[in-house]
């Protein structure tokens, strides 16, 4: 569980961005990070929360129109520097922040090393980024079709944001199993985990579906399923209000937590069992499982 | 505890359940042979974390069940599962207690396959039941309306009693501390049948007794605890399987959970409690997500 925060339009991104970020640090609080699109495409991320990193980006150049912005909460890799998000291509082209969890991302990763991708980070993120790069060059297709493409690649959830560089109006998003929202102002756009960092600038939002990539490019939306089909997005009016967001909607985190336990007890399963094959793997006991199997009668 | 039920049921292996705190100043006989299974959710917790190093120096090797990934337990442990729970708030644990419950769970059943005391058959309706466990959670949420009528009732006891037996058992222990740590009530897990050596005499017309009577092996036994009770006058809010007549007829009140196998029972059967817990809590007035002298971490010995 992650927060994700993504802004484009014609204010500058990065104080929408960090409150947005404050708001969904309910959901990862081990490290923050945020991209900005300026000419450069500017990568800035810190472990800690997010006031460690407001501290750190203090005398950084945060100028820019379009920006995004990641809460962590640590799944591949531990919380440090290197693994926060926002995560760059292998041409630095391409950033993505990214909350879910790609389960096929050894074997992708293997791979991408394979025809000479390095990787900076223990991410299974970073992974996704440098796949869509490499489908983009090597089938010649624009952003939003190499996204669509390697999603199609991959097993597990997510909700992602993508920028690039070469591309300064376009913002991409998808989702799968992890929440996206998009919310529509008059020539601006957001895209959020939940509606907590877009409320307070436009009531009209459009949920993605699961299989769903959202691109805005030049003030325009268009949502495609990642099997191609071009769907229409439905827009409908937030009835949030302001105090109730944290909690998404509940009186205490308590509720809230014992109301997400069908969500987290499946994630604690998630990739470990298939039942269908009779298959149960817990990946970090499998190195010592010979100890366990002979302990002590 | 659940895990200590578990991994003897399923892999067949003893294990013996202990307060880091406890464990480390006691001199335990640890081995080579031996592996130590450390839970914490922060994976800070400084009196788990100073029992792991001792039983390290013994030649233990240590399993680390946590949900902060990158805390300091996984770090010092020999291998681990995180248990994904996501970021848990709220100082009562809820979430990251059916996690581990999870995890450990699978980690008796891995290991329980691989030893072969288990059959493959049992194994795989197993895993099967286990795939069912969020949906029959989802489920038990919906006695939400009806445990917040039972909790009006009962804000202003002074004490509860939880029992349960077998996989009943350690859910009538995390029932209770929920609502010590909320409400600040005084209560008390027990195993049902061992209420009548000493928690019977506390039981009158305003005791609560919270009793997880869940269709299984012991529900008959656990039928005669509640009537026990009853003889007492005390008040039975019974935690029962969908459908159930007999207990159904004795208990005040009775709050339904969907039927799974035994040894799920716990993370299907905590959930009213937490539920119930939280109610009488907010009724009281009390701060749930920070109760008083308590913290989410606690890195103090």
């Amino acid at each position: 569980m992650c927060g994700i925060v993504a802004y484009i339009g014609y204010r500058q991104a990065y104080p929408i961005v960090i409150k947005g970020l404050q708001r969904l640090e309910y959901r990862g609080y081990d490290s923050a990070g945020v991209a900005l699109l300026n000419g450069e495409l500017s990568v800035y991320k810190k472990a800690g929360k997010v006031a460690d990193f407001t501290n750190y980006v203090s005398d950084k150049n945060l100028v820019g129109q379009v920006g995004m912005g990641h809460t962590r909460w640590a799944t591949h890799g531990e919380p440090n520097d290197r693994n926060a998000h926002p995560h760059y291509s292998e041409s630095k082209d391409l950033a993505i922040i990214h909350n879910g969890i790609i389960e096929n991302y050894a074997a992708i990763k293997q791979e991408l090393i394979n025809s000479g991708h390095t990787f900076k980070s223990d991410t299974d993120t970073e992974v996704l980024i440098h796949l869509i790069e490499e489908i983009k060059h090597k089938t010649h297709v624009a952003t939003e079709e190499a996204v669509r493409l390697a999603l199609g690649e991959v097993i597990g959830a997510y909700a992602i944001v993508v920028l690039s560089k070469s591309e300064p109006n376009k913002m991409i998003a998808a989702r799968k199993g992890s929440p996206i929202v998009v919310g529509i102002g008059k020539d601006e756009w957001f895209i959020a985990s939940d509606a907590t960092p877009i409320v307070e600038y436009t009531k009209n939002v459009a949920y993605l579906n699961d299989g769903e990539v959202a691109t805005i490019d030049n003030g325009k939306l268009t949502v495609k399923t990642i099997d191609n089909e071009t769907k229409i997005p439905f827009v409908q009016e937030l009835e949030l209000k302001l105090e109730a967001i944290e909690k998404g909607g509940y009186d205490h985190f308590m509720m809230k937590e014992i109301y997400e336990q069908p969500r987290s007890i499946w994630d604690s399963m998630r990739g470990r069992i298939d039942a269908d094959k009779g298959r149960l793997r817990l990946g970090g006991i499998s190195e010592f499982e010979n100890k366990l199997i002979n302990a002590k009668e | 505890m659940v895990a200590e039920y578990l991994i003897e049921d399923l892999a067949r292996i003893p294990v013996e359940v202990e307060y880091a705190s406890e464990f480390r100043y006691r001199n335990p006989i640890i081995s080579e042979d031996d592996v130590v299974i450390a839970i914490s959710q922060s994976g800070e917790t400084a009196d788990t974390l100073a029992a792991i190093e001792m039983a390290k120096e013994r030649g233990a090797t240590i399993f680390g069940v946590c949900n902060v990934v990158g805390s300091s337990i996984p770090r010092a442990t020999h291998a681990g599962s995180y248990t994904h729970a996501g970021p848990e708030i709220g100082v009562a644990s809820t979430k990251a207690f059916t996690a581990q419950v999870t995890v450990l769970t699978l980690m008796a059943l891995q290991i329980a396959n691989k030893r072969g005391t288990i059959t493959q058959s049992r194994f795989r309706a197993l895993l099967n039941e286990l795939e069912t466990i969020p949906s029959k959670v989802e489920i038990a949420l919906k006695s939400n309306d009806k445990v917040k009528e039972i909790s009006a009732l009962f804000k202003d006891s002074r004490n509860f009693l939880y029992l349960g037996r077998g996989y009943g058992f350690p859910v009538a222990l995390e029932g209770a501390l929920k609502l010590k740590e909320i409400s600040y009530i005084h209560a008390e897990g027990y195993p049902a049948a061992e209420m009548k050596h000493g928690p019977i005499a506390l039981i009158d017309e305003e005791m609560p007794v919270v009793v997880i009577a869940t269709k299984n092996s012991s529900y008959e036994k656990v039928v005669s605890n509640i009537q026990e009770v009853k003889a007492r006058k005390g008040k039975i809010i019974a935690i029962v399987t969908e459908g159930d007549v007999d207990v159904r007829k004795m208990a005040d009140y009775t709050i339904e959970i969907p039927e799974t196998d035994d040894i799920l029972v716990p993370l299907v059967s905590v959930i009213p409690l937490q539920l119930l817990s939280y109610h009488i809590a907010v009724m009281r007035g009390c701060n749930v997500d920070q109760p008083r002298n308590l913290a989410k971490s606690v890195t103090v010995e």
